[in-house]
């Protein structure tokens, strides 16, 4: 009976330790570093509620996320939208973003000219952002591995 | 305490417990240490695909370095650091392959169809879009550049092996001089690595393939792509070749000086480039058929010092066409006239003239709108008037005449346009 009391103990002991765990990468947050204007109306310095549990085949169409395009430390996150995903058709036709013969709202009106379709690779999102300064317009597709987390919302 | 140990006694008990605990830390131990380093590898890895996304390529090596050396025999870690093409890091694919999970195996049996392809065998059986790929690739040097890889609506391909596809139909197309093949290509190229160190040059063939880019916007496009001019010529030859249609857009950004009597020739015809330079060109290289060219730009353009350059250069035979309107561009009334025959409405006339605080102002003109430019010779009371004080802005010829009055001649040349009397 003690056995199963001190077996039950190490597994309360153990939920409560991964409850913590996932519960801080579920509800984090993430501040919108200085200076930063590639997504409209993000104040600087404003927090949101970032998921980082979440996994790239948990992530859909239009789903703001938060990134980064660069491994230092002093490069903080990037935010933008997911407009196409693993598999998808990604093309610009007179100015209009197309993803598998669709256009995407997201994306906004390019001044690309016209491009044929590309196939988003494997473990890679396009991600769109409002002034396309970092988003994959400006550093092609983003790889599962920069991605920080979703995001509860953005503005 | 457990019956077997207490036969053993309470030393040999002490013992073996002791032990026991012992392996049982050191095992706990090992496992600290082995997550620590996978958890290592597994962030250096990370950040290795991050300096890949940043084109920190010095950093990415270093990173695989280390993820390579905290996890060996795991391919995640371990394949960053293989050049496919060496027999030798491919022949490690299999050395990886026992360690691997299902979904590795996978990544590794495409890796290893990928160095079959580069060492130009056939990449057996790859399920997928890398399948495609890597069979489309094998071919590519048979098949040509024409047709487009069909994808398959099943696995998507991987990065690398996606972007080896992309560059080599790229450069078989433009090997072949495949317009349309490059700019297929060039796109998809373009997207997948908007920072590549070409990223400018197949920006500037998609616009220049790209009729509704104009020709403003694609010659700032070409002369950001390449500042060195040298190498923008060569490069905007090699469009012309690819994108006929758009080559005349294209011979404008080719400096004058460097253009073939062909190239300028197609740039005059489509009113391109600058006209004096390219009407210096004709002077320096005389050819019938481009002067025949530009003389109607430089006619159309009002360009009547360019049009007597031209025309000037024109053979006796080739004169008569254009001989009306260069004479009509240069207000030559008198050849007008003989070219045109004697007629009314070709004979300069003035507006009466109105004078006011020494001026005398009227219009000179044809009625048929054409305006002389010959000498205006004015005699006032028998007196010639000074060049210098006749101005004239178009068809309008304003005279200061101060105190001159009486009657008054005016004539271009040796023709009689008006005659009458001031009177103040």
């Amino acid at each position: 009976m003690d056995t199963l009391k001190q077996a039950l103990l190490y597994a309360i002991l153990i939920g409560v330790f991964w409850a913590v765990v996932v519960g801080i990468k579920r509800f984090s947050h993430v501040h919108v570093p200085a200076g930063y204007n590639d997504v409209s109306n993000l104040e600087e310095f404003a927090s949101f509620r970032v998921d980082r549990t979440v996994t790239l085949p948990q992530l859909h169409v239009d789903d703001p996320i938060c990134y980064r395009i660069d491994s230092s430390e002093d490069h903080a996150v990037n935010f933008g939208w997911i407009a196409a995903l693993p598999g998808d058709d990604l093309a610009v036709v007179h100015g209009a973003v197309m993803v598998n013969g669709t256009a995407c709202a997201r994306c906004g009106r390019m001044t690309l000219p016209d491009i044929a379709s590309l196939r988003i690779p494997a473990h890679h999102v396009w991600v769109v952002t409002d002034q396309h300064i970092a988003d994959s317009f400006a550093i092609g597709p983003i790889p599962e591995q920069a991605i920080q987390g979703r995001l509860a919302s953005l503005p | 305490m457990i019956p077997f140990l207490a036969q053993l006694g309470s030393r040999t008990a002490g013992i073996i417990l002791l032990a026991l605990s012992a392996i049982v830390t050191l095992a706990a131990a090992w496992l600290i240490w082995s997550s620590i380093a996978r958890w290592e590898a597994i962030a250096s890895i990370n950040a290795y695909h991050i300096a890949i996304l940043a084109r920190a390529d010095k950093d990415a090596q270093t990173l695989a370095r280390e993820a390579a050396s905290e996890l060996p025999q795991n391919p995640v870690t371990a394949l960053p650091m293989l050049d496919l093409s060496r027999d030798q890091d491919a022949q490690s694919l299999a050395r990886l392959s026992v360690q691997a999970t299902a979904r590795q195996r996978h990544l590794l049996e495409t890796a290893a169809a990928l160095s079959e392809v580069l060492a130009g065998r056939p990449p057996g059986d790859v399920t997928g879009d890398d399948g495609v790929l890597l069979r489309y690739l094998a071919a590519l040097p048979r098949s040509g550049p024409a047709a487009a890889p069909t994808l398959t609506d099943g696995d998507p391909p991987q990065r690398g092996i996606l972007a080896l596809t992309l560059q080599r139909r790229f450069r078989a197309a433009w090997a072949a001089g495949d317009g349309d093949a490059v700019r297929a290509a060039a796109g998809p190229l373009l997207l997948l690595d908007p920072r590549q160190p070409d990223a400018s040059r197949l920006r500037a063939i998609l616009y220049a393939a790209d009729p509704q880019i104009t020709p403003t916007r694609l010659q700032t496009a070409i002369t950001d792509a390449l500042s060195d001019i040298k190498s923008r010529v060569a490069f905007v030859r090699q469009l012309c070749v690819l994108l006929p249609k758009r080559s005349a857009d294209l011979v404008a950004i080719i400096p004058a000086g460097q253009q073939t009597p062909d190239e300028h020739r197609l740039g005059a015809s489509t009113n391109t480039g600058t006209l004096d330079e390219q009407v210096r060109f004709a002077i320096d290289h005389p050819d019938q058929a481009l002067v025949e060219t530009l003389l109607p730009r430089a006619l159309a353009l009002g360009r009547g010092d360019q049009a007597r350059l031209l025309f000037n250069l024109l053979t006796a035979d080739r004169k008569p066409p254009f001989a009306l309107a260069v004479a009509t561009l240069e207000g030559d009334v008198e050849s007008v006239i003989a070219l045109s025959g004697d007629l009314p409405e070709l004979h300069p006339q003035i507006s009466p003239p109105i004078i006011a605080d020494g001026t005398m102002t009227f219009q000179l003109a044809t009625p048929s709108g054409l305006l002389p430019h010959a000498r205006i010779d004015l005699r006032i009371d028998g007196r010639p008037v000074s060049e210098s004080a006749i101005s004239r802005v178009a068809s309008l010829v304003s005279v200061n005449i101060g105190t001159m009055k009486g009657p008054y001649e005016l004539r271009l040349g040796s023709r009689l346009v008006a005659s009458g009397k001031l009177t103040p």
